[in-house]
């Protein structure tokens, strides 16, 4: 009886603290009847508030001021655009007492006047603007870029396949392809600038009568991911330069694969976000399904059901957002656009679905199982594009699609993000410890670095936005690295294995050189581009909820731990007597320049943030002025 | 191994012309825009950067594998990190202020980080230290490594890389940018220290000395996240400009301090985290002597001695400070006195002296807020100077000493001091070079040694009249200086002195460190084949020798130290000498209990450890086994406090099991219940089949009982539930 | 006008079904029977399409619905719409068919017979405008098809399948049968039109009296009788047997076509004639709905024989169907009618791959699928595109309607009624959990090598239907989904304005 009592307290405790949580984005603006030094004005002349805030009029104890009585001039009223909406009552004043404003003036634009009658005369007049949150802009494009973006690859896979019966041609066709979109991908990037605001739009009409259309556009949040899809696109095809199995499929799905990334990227509908994020899937399924080590059934049929049943949950949260904004479009900026109305429950509910299908895709303790098991069978192409721009869509999706529309609904998961993400640091650190599979360590490391980019994003703050996107691109930089480190050593080895390694450093002091620089960069020394990243995030964090990043900054510890650990047992070390030497080799051209050429961009980067800074800050900028955050 | 005992030609003409190219690129500089040197400052970290490059591109084509390329980066950067410090200390330019350049490094509408360089007293001193050291280091080093072949490439790439990262370090004008060459600089001693990464030693060693130096970056990380978040910036001009807004934070200035201090105990391997420091002598000797005595664990001090103006507001981290240096102070001089291995006691001794300085920055700045909360006029701070003079004189003998044990090692091929004995007559110059080394660490009077103990030793005194513990800190830094003589005369002893034909003990096992640092040996009579060193080896050790004897006058002898480097009021200097410094020493009653306490400790060493003609000591140590205190003490000493042993036991062991409890869980538990889905659906899939048994009949009758299921779900079912759609 | 013209697509039937016997009597060349079949499909065909682009000619309203011959027969979008279906399909089943039956296989002019009765039935009941008619018309079908499905004397299974389809069909029947006399005696007519009226009447209260119970069990006896024909839970448990013994083009016209017919009319009845009493089977349907598309899948996860596995994810597919009837709003329907169309052509493709398989005498069970990809491309390629888009996965045809049945329905549940969000939420986890054994075929066509790797020979009616599925589910009907979304809206406009 007793213990029925107190659960019933707990779960009231539970539910304030949930009701509570979300109610801060609603601000609280008061109003005192005369100040203390001049007891004829209103504290507030002129107040401008966002709808749903709340007004209290407080009065100043033993002064005679009443607000607006019902029957005076218009003035005293709520006028949105122009015509009197609503009579304005207070009542009257009582010593000290308090007024809560009518929720029902402040939920549209306009603005409230409101004077003391008796004092009127003495300037006693103030009014309330109510201005929603600003709108998101676009800006056509002079010239399709990103159409072509999207059509390159495409064609460029349709050719790959149609040369399959010619040993050479292919490969040849896909690094032609890929190039010349890693060129476009960079106009796209220096035309997008770091100006607010969408950029390059084009709108092609699908489906009017159900509101879908193609619509495309970058700002600063998705360009530096065009850019990096484009520089890891060319780099696949030269480290995969001697597939020897199928190089004809292999490279028109890599083509395929990179088309539908980009789509995801650069897509602000709703519905064809969703088709390019699902055919994603399929040119990454056969990747694993044909290419893949031996367990690769188990794991490309996981990776698949899995990350399919977290996005059609996401599928209806899109509906549902569709018919809450009531703006018959999938547009992601006119639903955003209309969302102000959207209630706290629908925010929450439909918050919660997409998040289901981006935390899976980022992916975020505890939904990361499918991505060892996908990393490790993958080929090293597949691995690569997985962990360089497959893990970013997660991220991106939650700050394009759920963020803009749902603030509340962010804003209530914000503590859950929070634990997630530090959970996945520190876990996904401390498991790469345990792994003995160079790419299975990689695997976990990404769920830790990703972890740190959740962070970002769960700060709200404009520097964790900028550092976890920064984080993003450096990620997707170094984990293919990362990954081709563990390629070359297959290859040569046949094994991935670290302690079938050891002591073959003097064999291949120049690989192991690139090596070296590859894991410092990854654990995040300066000058490297995750460091950048980290420093921001921290700080940010820092700023959003103090000392709690105690626990993030600690897992840099078991970051350089586990790097330096798997560096000492396979490259270091005496030589191991199960290495077969005579097999040790410095990596050929095709496996060194891509590792050198990402070291490269990591560095430059690393150095000049504000390339990608500028742009970044800019987009998180607009999102959370947007959000209403800032 | 140089054959010729004097310096190759070619390597001379390189020297020369590398200097008159450094000073007419500096004059040139100068007089095209009338600017003091001050304003190149940013070019100081650029040139060893290009070297490191260079030598990456073009090292093999080079003779010395790099070395020349590296010599050239090395000595403009000297050249112009001396002008500035002659700029600063003679000509008096930017006297008591700074000159700053700041450039915007990313920003936001709500963010932004500068870079820039920033030149005052503080950074000036630290050039010229670096600027010797590290000229001398890289010149001595081309002789050194000339045995390693191609390999020297990488060493001298890693090395000019190191040289560049410690002057960015220095002249870095935010604690952030500091941060950024601060962690390049573990990077670079990572590397060097796995030099031999072919030694599984060495591998480890480097990474025990990343990881937990580490541990303390990401103090100071948290430290600048906190001084960042509290205001607004990084800058040291606009942290420093307005003590008022220090003073409104308080607690927020005590834990960024005590973070950034956390970063100077891991950077300068002060207790508890000094572990890494003696297993970082797994690298060459001449990184031993740069990175690891001279310049890198200098790092340490020069943050603590840059975050001054923070820490003169925070009395805890002051008094934090002072005990962490002077218990360091204390454990590893103790630790010095028993270790074999040269380098290893040059080690311990570096912790040791690193933990005297920090145990004068502490010291000072208590005082100085002491003062300052009395309310009366804190004057200047004795003890910021005192450790800063320290740090200079500790680079010059310490680097002294470290590179005469590398020439030892050269000649010998050993490290084990019980190997060695009476080389004095093979190598005079380098014995020669170490005792005035010796002397000077032992602070023996008027060798520099002696001025800036003493100095410490009395800011400590001093303020033991306010503050209790700090009596016990200057008795213990007093015993430490004891044991500092002691030690250091006994390795004098044991590696010099005796005749050059005798017993040494030779390496049986591996020429692998045991973690006592230890070997077992066995007795075997052989002639000692060393001879002196090639001048290029000995001439740097001539240098650093006169600079270690004089360095310590630069407090007395013209406008005296602390009229320059000072906290506060600079001390104002009357003519040339000082003299009224010299008559406050030379009265003073603690100067002479210091100076007998060190010539205790020096004659003990000496009739302990000098060698007869037997090569035995006149005095065994052998009562060391017969009374047990002593003797557990030495076990416990010699095994370095067990603190190592705590260390690998707390990374390897209990890091690994937890590892692997959470692997498991990850397998199990987590990807268990994903693939229980998939188990428990098939399961209900075959109940599901069953629906369909194959008998028309079953059909049928499915299809009716459907029917009757419908009607008792809608009609009986819901309604009593109360259901409805 | 003499309006007889109208009739000319089921004339047009009528006439080749009595013509190839006369044809078998003349000659025994059994080809001319499939080209015989195959052309009298196709000019109607073509006619059912002429007389909907140009209904001016053949002087018919478009929009409102137009009758002839007293109220018993319609034609109209809706009607057209699933003649197209219907033709189309047994269009492909009846080329196909000539590849798949040997030399030597006997009875091959009754097959072609029954064929198009079955198709003239489905026309019939397409038209149909009251329960008379649709009831003729699903029998006619019916019982063409039961004599199809075992039309393999010398193979048990298949005479075994035949044997249990007629037994529940005319079970099922007897029951639809029961249901209409119930609503025929209420309402005293047997026109859609009338009962709709009549019982829009109860609901207003013209009539006293309480009828709702009577409805009620009459909608039962419907269900029960349709949902055999469309296979939902409880009436399925036929499909896996029949599909899995009867000749795979019958199963493709069975699956494809005849399955449609019986959402026709589902419909027709429920959504326009018995809407006014909405309220008394929308929860049954639901439940149905829910019980079909999770046991179907369910039971499909184990199965090892492609016939039976693709029997269950027919299952699960009327399931998703279903969950349009208690949404009744036009968005709901027209993307109930999309995906039926949509469904046929999927399933149908299948089927035929499947065809081709066990003609080459692979054999049917799912392992017979290994290393298909390395023996034939296009094969490989259009199975899997078939299954991948069964599963509704973008940009597929299968996932643009099923988006727009969904999307339709979540309208409705949005809009207030929260069970039906539940439905939804059902529906996509489904097409989540039918991923696997769709996986599992691809996984065998192209993760494994077969047992002998030279190419199999398929046939060109093979090859060429395949390509159509192809091109029909990836290109036409993705770009043009707005152009098929409006088809689908003039249907349901059409069904129940």
């Amino acid at each position: 009886m007793v213990h029925l009592k107190s659960s019933k307290y707990i779960f009231a405790l539970i539910f304030a603290l949930i009701t509570f949580s979300g109610f801060s984005s609603a601000e609280d603006h008061t109003i005192y009847v005369g100040t203390e030094d001049n007891p004829y004005v209103f504290s507030e002349a002129n107040l401008v508030i966002s709808p749903g805030d709340n007004v209290t009029f407080v009065w100043t104890a033993g002064q005679p001021h009443n607000v607006a009585q019902v029957d005076s001039a218009t003035s005293n009223a709520f006028v949105a655009n122009g015509d009197v909406i609503l009579r304005f009552y207070s009542g009257e004043p009582v010593d000290g007492a308090t007024w809560v404003l009518n929720s029902t003036y402040t939920q549209e634009e306009g603005v409230l006047y409101y004077i003391c009658e008796p004092h009127a005369g003495l300037q006693m007049r103030g009014q309330i603007v109510i201005e929603s949150r600003p709108d998101m802009t676009l800006e056509l494009g002079d010239f399709p870029w990103l159409s072509y973006l999207l059509v390159f690859p495409l064609i460029g896979a349709i050719w790959c396949f149609s040369f399959r019966s010619s040993p050479e041609a292919h490969k040849y066709i896909a690094l032609s392809t890929t190039l010349f979109t890693f060129i476009i991908s960079c106009i796209v990037f220096s035309k997008a600038g770091s100006g607010s605001g969408f950029r390059l739009v084009e709108e092609y009409e699908w489906a009017p009568n159900l509101g879908v259309s193609l619509l495309l556009g970058v700002d600063g949040i998705s360009s530096p991911l065009v850019l990096l899809t484009g520089i890891i696109g060319p780099l696949t095809v030269i480290f995969s330069w001697h597939e020897k199995e199928k190089p004809a499929l292999f490279f028109s799905l890599l083509l395929v694969m990179q088309t539908a990334l980009y789509g995801v990227f650069i897509t602000l509908d709703y519905f064809v976000f969703y088709i390019f994020w699902e055919v994603v899937l399929i040119p990454m399924f056969f990747l694993i399904a044909i290419w893949g080590g031996d367990n690769r059934r188990y794991a490309s049929i996981k990776f698949f059901i899995y990350t399919f049943t977290a996005s059609v949950i996401m599928l209806v949260g899109f509906m549902a957002l569709y018919f809450e904004a009531g703006v018959n479009s999938f547009s992601m900026i006119d639903i955003a656009n209309n969302s102000s109305g959207f209630s706290r429950e629908f925010q929450i509910w439909v918050f919660a679905a997409l998040f289901i299908g981006f935390a899976v895709k980022i992916p975020s303790v505890p939904w990361h199982t499918w991505l060892p098991d996908a990393h490790v069978q993958a080929p090293t192409a597949g691995s690569i594009l997985l962990a360089g721009v497959m893990l970013k869509m997660g991220l991106y999706g939650l700050m394009r699609a759920a963020l803009p529309p749902l603030p509340i609904g962010a804003e209530f998961f914000v503590p859950l993000m929070v634990a997630l993400a530090i959970i996945s640091i520190l876990y996904g650190a401390v498991l790469s410890l345990a792994q003995t599979d160079l790419k299975k360590l990689v695997a976990y490391s990404s769920v830790s670095h990703m972890g740190v980019a959740l962070l970002g994003v769960a700060t709200m703050t404009e520097l964790g936005f900028a550092g976890a996107v920064f984080m993003m691109f450096a990620h997707g930089i170094l984990s293919p690295a990362m990954f081709m480190v563990a390629g070359v050593l297959l290859h040569q080895l046949g094994t991935r294995e670290i302690p079938k390694l050891g002591g073959i450093a003097q064999k291949q002091p120049t690989t192991t050189g690139l090596f070296v620089v590859i894991f410092m960069g990854s654990l995040g020394v300066p000058g490297m581009a995750v460091f950048v990243s980290e420093l921001s995030v921290f700080i940010a964090f820092f700023e959003s909820h103090g000392y709690l990043l105690l626990l993030p900054i600690f897992g840099m510890v078991f970051t350089a731990g586990y790097h330096l650990w798997a560096l000492q047992r396979a490259i270091f070390g005496a030589e191991n007597e199960n290495v077969d030497m005579a097999k040790v080799h410095e990596a050929p051209w095709y496996e060194m320049y891509p590792m050198f050429i990402l070291i490269a961009i990591a560095a430059f980067f690393g150095i000049f943030p504000h390339y990608l800074m500028d742009p970044i800050s800019t987009g998180s900028y607009d999102i959370l002025d947007f959000m209403g955050v800032i | 191994m140089g054959e010729s005992k004097g310096i190759p030609k070619i390597l001379l003409t390189k020297i020369g012309l590398f200097f008159t190219f450094a000073f007419v690129f500096l004059a040139y500089l100068l007089m095209s825009s009338s600017q003091s040197a001050i304003y190149y400052s940013w070019m100081i970290p650029v040139f060893p950067l290009i070297a490191f490059s260079l030598i990456l591109m073009f090292g093999l084509q080079d003779t010395e594998k790099g070395g020349s390329i590296a010599l050239f980066g090395v000595s403009f950067s000297s050249v112009f990190s001396l002008a500035i410090a002659f700029d600063l200390f003679v000509n008096g330019t930017a006297h008591g202020s700074y000159v700053e350049s700041s450039r915007v490094w990313f920003s936001g509408s709500t963010y932004s980080f500068e870079f820039g360089t920033y030149i005052d007293s503080l950074a000036g001193l630290l050039l010229l230290v670096v600027g010797v050291v590290s000229y001398l280091v890289v010149l001595f080093s081309i002789s050194y490594m000339d045995d390693q072949g191609d390999r020297r490439v990488r060493y001298f790439a890693e090395i000019s890389l190191f040289i560049a990262a410690m002057y960015g370090l220095i002249v870095a004008n935010s604690f952030l940018l500091m941060f950024i060459f601060w962690e390049l600089m573990g990077v670079c001693s990572y590397l060097l220290i796995g030099f031999w990464y072919e030694k599984p030693s060495a591998a480890s060693a480097a990474k025990k000395a990343f990881l937990v130096t580490r541990v303390g970056d990401v103090f100071l990380l948290l430290g600048l996240v906190i001084l960042y978040n509290t205001f607004g910036t990084l800058r040291y001009s606009e942290l420093f400009a307005d003590p008022q807004i220090l003073m409104d934070n308080l607690e927020e200035v005590k834990w960024a301090t005590l973070c950034l201090f956390g970063g100077s105990v891991g950077k300068s391997a002060q207790f508890p985290l000094h572990v890494w420091l003696p297993d970082a002598m797994e690298g060459p000797t001449t990184v031993s002597a740069l990175i690891h005595a001279a310049t890198m664990v200098k790092a340490g001090v020069f943050l603590v001695a840059r975050a001054f103006p923070l820490i003169v507001h925070s009395p805890d981290t002051a008094i934090y400070i002072a005990v962490t240096g002077g218990l360091t102070a204390l454990i590893a001089a103790s630790m010095a006195m028993v270790m074999n291995d040269i380098k290893r006691v040059l080690a311990y001794s570096t912790i040791s002296q690193l933990g005297y300085m920090f145990l004068a920055l502490g010291t000072g700045a208590w005082a100085f807020w002491h003062s300052a909360h009395l309310g009366e006029e804190p004057g200047f701070s004795q003890g910021y100077m005192a450790g800063l003079l320290h740090l200079m004189n500790h680079a010059f003998f310490k680097a002294l000493l470290f590179l005469g044990s590398g020439a030892v090692i050269h000649a010998v091929h050993t490290q084990d001091m019980r190997e060695m004995g009476g080389l004095r007559k093979a190598m005079p110059i380098t014995s020669a070079a170490m005792g005035l080394g010796v002397l000077s660490i032992a602070g023996v009077p008027f060798f520099s040694g002696f001025w800036s103990k003493d100095e410490i030793l009395e800011a400590v005194h001093h303020n033991a009249a306010h503050e209790g513990i700090f009596g016990a800190l200057w008795f213990m830094a007093l015993l430490t200086a004891g044991m500092t003589a002691f030690y250091m005369t006994r390795m004098w002893m044991m590696t010099f002195s005796g005749p050059s034909t005798r017993f040494v003990s030779n390496v049986v096992s591996s020429k692998d460190h045991s973690k006592t640092g230890n070997w077992v040996i066995k007795e075997e009579k052989v002639a000692s084949h060393a001879h002196e060193a090639p001048l290029i080896m000995t001439m740097p050790l001539m240098i650093l020798a006169s600079l270690a004897v004089v360095s310590g006058l630069s407090l007395v002898f013209g406008g005296g130290f602390s009229s320059h480097v000072y906290y506060g009021e600079p001390h104002e200097s009357h003519g040339m000498v000082q003299w009224e410094i010299i008559d406050h020493i030379l009265s003073s009653s603690l100067t002479y209990l210091s100076v007998t306490v060190g010539m205790t400790g020096i004659f003990f060493g000496i009739i302990f450890y000098k060698r007869g003609s037997d090569g035995k000591a006149a005095f065994s140590t052998e009562f060391v086994n017969d009374i047990w205190i002593l003797k557990i003490s030495h076990t416990f000493l010699s095994n370095r406090l067990y603190m190592s042993d705590l260390f690998n036991w707390f990374g390897t062991r209990t890091w690994d099991t937890f590892s692997m409890i959470c692997d498991w869980f990850d397998r199990n538990i987590i990807d268990g219940i994903v693939n229980k889905v998939a188990s428990i659906s098939m399961y209900f899939s075959n109940s599901a089949r069953n629906l369909t048994t194959g008998f028309t009949g079953h059909y049928a009758s499915l299809t009716l009982g459907g029917l009757g299921v419908l009607v008792l779900l809608t009609r009986v079912v819901m309604p009593f539930m109360g259901w409805s759609i | 006008m003499d309006s007889t013209v109208l009739f000319l697509p089921e004339l047009i039937l009528i006439a080749s079904i009595l013509s190839i016997p006369a044809i078998y009597i003349a000659t025994n060349n059994h080809k001319s029977y499939s080209i015989c079949s195959n052309i009298s499909l196709f000019v109607s065909l073509l006619i059912v399409i002429l007389f909907w682009y140009y209904p001016d000619d053949v002087s018919f309203d478009k929009t409102s619905s137009s009758f002839v011959i007293y109220d018993h027969f319609v034609i109209n979008d809706f009607s057209q719409l699933f003649k197209v279906i219907f033709l189309m399909s047994a269009l492909a089943v009846s080329v196909i068919s000539s590849s798949y039956f040997s030399e030597d296989e006997p009875h091959q002019a009754e097959y072609y017979v029954l064929l198009l009765s079955s198709t003239l039935g489905m026309l019939v009941t397409a038209s149909a405008n009251d329960f008379l008619t649709i009831f003729v018309g699903i029998e006619i079908s019916a019982f063409s098809s039961y004599a199809l499905v075992a039309f393999r004397k010398t193979d048990d299974k298949s005479s075994e399948a035949g044997a249990k389809y007629l037994l529940i069909g005319a079970f099922s029947s007897a029951l639809t049968l029961y249901g209409i006399s119930l609503l025929y005696a209420l309402t005293g007519t047997i026109t859609f039109e009338g009962v709709n009226a009549f019982l829009t009447g109860i609901q207003n209260g013209v009539i006293d009296g309480e009828f709702s119970e009577l409805v009620f069990i009459s909608s039962l006896f419907i269900i029960a009788g349709l949902g055999f024909k469309i296979a939902i839970v409880p009436f399925h448990a036929w499909a896996p047997d029949v599909y899995e013994g009867a000749p795979t083009p019958v199963t493709a016209l069975l699956a494809a076509a005849s399955k449609a017919m019986g959402f026709v009319a589902l419909f027709k009845v429920f959504i326009f004639t018995l809407e006014p009493f909405s309220e008394e089977w929308r929860l049954i349907m639901g439940i149905l709905a829910l019980a079909s598309m999770t046991i179907g899948n369910l039971a499909a996860l184990s199965q090892k024989d492609i016939g039976r596995m693709l029997a269950y994810s027919s299952i699960a597919q009327a399931g998703y169907i279903l969950i349009a009837f208690p949404a009744l709003t036009h968005e709901a329907v027209s993307g109930a009618i999309a995906h039926t169309m949509v469904h046929a052509f999927m399933k149908g493709g299948a089927f035929i791959i499947v065809a081709g398989v066990g003609a080459a005498g692979l054999g049917y069970n799912l392992t017979s699928f290994k290393g298909l990809a390395q023996r034939s491309q296009l094969l490989a390629l259009s199975m899997t595109i078939c299954l991948l888009s069964l599963v509704g996965l973008p940009p597929l045809a299968g996932f643009i309607s099923k988006f727009l049945l969904f999307y339709g329905v979540l309208q409705v549940g949005v809009g207030g009624e929260t069970w039906i969000i539940a439905l939804v939420v059902a529906g996509v986890l489904n097409s989540a959990l039918s991923l696997y054994y769709y996986l599992k075929v691809i996984r065998f066509m192209y993760l494994y090598d077969p047992e002998d790797s030279e190419e199999i020979a398929f046939s060109n009616p093979i090859r060429y239907v395949s390509l159509l599925v192809i091109i029909s589910l990836v290109v036409v009907l993705p770009l043009f989904y707005q152009d098929l979304y409006s088809l689908c809206e003039d249907a349901a406009i059409a069904l129940f304005p």
